[in-house]
């Protein structure tokens, strides 16, 4: 889809968001200054590097008929941040950066011409840029056991550009062990695929351990399952006997396009 | 009772009461107050009901909540004297002192000068003797270098512009209302006075917002534009934080009718059928100011409310309010 600057927030997602926002607000306790050894990943590191193996499938529609693209994607994954400012409540904001690159396989091949495919055949790319901020955090003995964090971002990859609001909850189960679940939401209405008038509206849940003693250099598995939709806009239905006949609000087209099931492995510090 | 909003779907253009909206919001705000109110002070707050209104200015803080927009106020018919008035409800997602707008403008500033070096430093064409020649001159070495110095140089400065803020407004029907569009306002300059109790900031803006409101058989839909220069001038006095808020609109200037044009429809067509509907889309602008106040109680609940106009000789008032959580 063009972009279209009408953005339609999805209910689900934003009641969550909004759930989130005052439970947090409501419950969590008072930190005066940052801890050491805060990070945005597993609670205490500001790097992850990953190889990651992944299988995808592309829906595709070739006239009146729906075919697929399958494949599987093999890249180098890098994720790094680091938070550099201090809330009056002690919560943490700082800065994040993505780059990946390698291969994705669910791409066309060659007697396709449908235009919804990835940019450059192949070539699995993605950069993006977010803006962590933490919600809540739960100290014992000085080091960050529990921690909420949200960031908003937004990035390009060989499928679109976006923006993005990302969610983790991250736990530090033992010294040398913490977990990580993390929700991403690209939506539809902020997203501009490739050589179409396409949207892509877009969610991932990303479960991940961090093995080794907190705030060192360890090692980083995840596992991560990604659905996503195509969003077209339409003209709005006319309302009968009112607004003579037009209606300003596009409604929005969509149909499935992707599921992605990823594993990586990798360091992180 | 003759009340319409248009729906995105099917299922959703059956007209909605009116107060349906209010009652989501107000029973938000109410939940988010008494649950707030109900919580002891923290240990650490100094037993504060108000945070310091200065700290509001000065310190690093995200919010995220709820707001409402109704009156006379830029997203209504006022520059054609039209009586509906719209009533838009959203999300906010506020930072202050932050990185977003910084970084923003550090990877436009980036993108724009390494653009710059990479092109052509003149083009001339002329003719001779019957042929077109084009003669393309690049930037020397020396000179690239010189524009990589001063873009990095630009960059660094805009992402560590200590004081910045960005606010993003999402209006969105699912709440009720009749508004649909966002509104975004990145300061990326803030030049404290008076002790850290005053601050003008200055940034860059955008909006757009599609309402449409329906009442008796007449019938508005209003489409917003905003592409300009925000500028604010805030002070402190004890918890609260005063502000004066401009939008400086370069799109009112404008003389198309895309921006500023009015079209009245008396009657119009469903499925080809003529049907009695007496519509005015309006395209507007507007050079809006906000007058407002903001506070955060009992540190984490951030409320603000503000008086305001699309210009400051229309005559023609509304409001915007916000409630919602810091962190």
């Amino acid at each position: 889809m063009a972009l279209n600057f009408v953005v339609r927030a999805k209910r689900s997602g934003l009641a969550a968001l909004g759930l989130l926002a005052l439970a947090t607000s409501l419950i969590a306790p008072q930190i005066a200054v940052a801890k050491e050894e805060v990070g945005p990943f597993g609670l205490s590191r500001n790097g992850v590097v990953t190889g990651v193996f992944g299988t995808t499938t592309r829906n595709y529609q070739d006239g009146s008929k729906t075919k697929q693209w399958d494949g599987k994607q093999f890249y180098v994954n890098f994720e790094g941040g680091l938070f550099g400012k201090v809330s009056p409540l002690g919560n943490l904001g700082g800065l994040e950066l993505l780059a990946a690159m390698g291969y994705d396989g669910a791409t066309p091949d060659g007697a396709d011409s449908n235009p919804r495919g990835p940019l450059l055949g192949g070539f699995l790319y993605d950069f993006a840029v977010g803006f962590p901020v933490t919600l809540f955090h739960q100290f014992t003995d000085g080091k960050d056991r529990f921690q909420l964090q949200l960031s908003p971002g937004f990035g390009i990859s060989h499928i679109h550009a976006y923006l993005y609001v990302k969610t983790k909850a991250a736990y530090q189960i033992t010294p040398d062990i913490a977990a990580e679940v993390q929700w991403q939401w690209w939506p539809g209405p902020t997203s501009v695929m490739w050589n179409s008038g396409f949207g892509v509206n877009q969610q991932s849940v990303k479960g991940s351990v961090y093995l080794g003693r907190a705030g060192s250099t360890g090692l980083a598995v995840f596992a991560e399952y990604l659905t996503s939709e195509t969003e077209e806009e339409k003209p709005g239905l006319p309302v009968s006997g009112a607004f003579g006949g037009k209606n300003p609000f596009t409604r929005t087209e969509r149909s499935d396009y992707e599921k992605t099931l990823r594993l990586g492995v990798g360091a992180a510090f | 009772m003759d009340l319409h909003t248009l729906g995105r779907s099917a299922a959703s253009t059956a007209p909605r009461p009116r107060h349906s909206g209010w009652a989501r919001w107000v029973g938000l705000c109410a939940g988010l107050g008494l649950l707030t109110a109900a919580m002891p002070a923290q240990a650490g707050e100094g037993n504060l009901f108000f945070e310091d209104g200065a700290s509001l200015l000065q310190g690093y803080s995200v919010m995220g909540g709820a707001f409402v927009e109704g009156g006379g106020g830029e997203l209504s018919g006022w520059k054609y004297d039209h009586p509906l008035r719209p009533t838009g409800y959203g999300f906010r997602y506020y930072e202050r002192n932050g990185f977003i707008t910084g970084t923003i403008a550090a990877i436009a500033i980036a993108v724009g000068g390494g653009m710059a070096a990479a092109g052509p430093k003149r083009v001339e064409t002329w003719e001779s003797g019957g042929y077109r020649y084009t003669r393309t001159t690049y930037y020397s070495p020396a000179e690239k270098a010189a524009m990589a110095a001063a873009t990095s140089a630009a960059a660094a400065g805009a992402f560590g512009s200590a004081n910045q803020s960005f606010d993003l407004e999402i209006y969105t029907r699912q709440m009720g209302g009749n508004s649909e569009g966002w509104r975004v306002n990145g300061m990326l300059f803030g030049v404290p006075f008076a002790d850290g109790h005053g601050m003008f900031d200055m940034g860059f803006g955008y909006a757009k917002v599609v309402s449409a409101i329906g009442e008796s058989g007449k019938y508005l839909i209003s489409n917003y534009h905003y592409l300009g220069m925000p500028m604010r001038l805030s002070y402190a006095f004890g918890p609260f934080v005063t502000y004066a808020h401009f939008e400086w609109n370069w799109l009112g200037h404008s003389d198309s009718t895309e921006y500023n044009g009015k079209n009245n429809q008396n009657q119009g067509t469903v499925n080809g059928k003529p049907v009695a509907s007496a519509l005015t889309e309006i395209n507007t602008t507007g050079f809006p100011w906000r007058f407002g106040v903001q506070a955060a109680l009992i540190s984490r609940l951030y409320l603000e409310a503000a008086l305001v106009t699309p210009n400051l000789t229309s005559g023609s008032f509304g409001g915007h309010a916000t409630i919602g959580a810091r962190f």
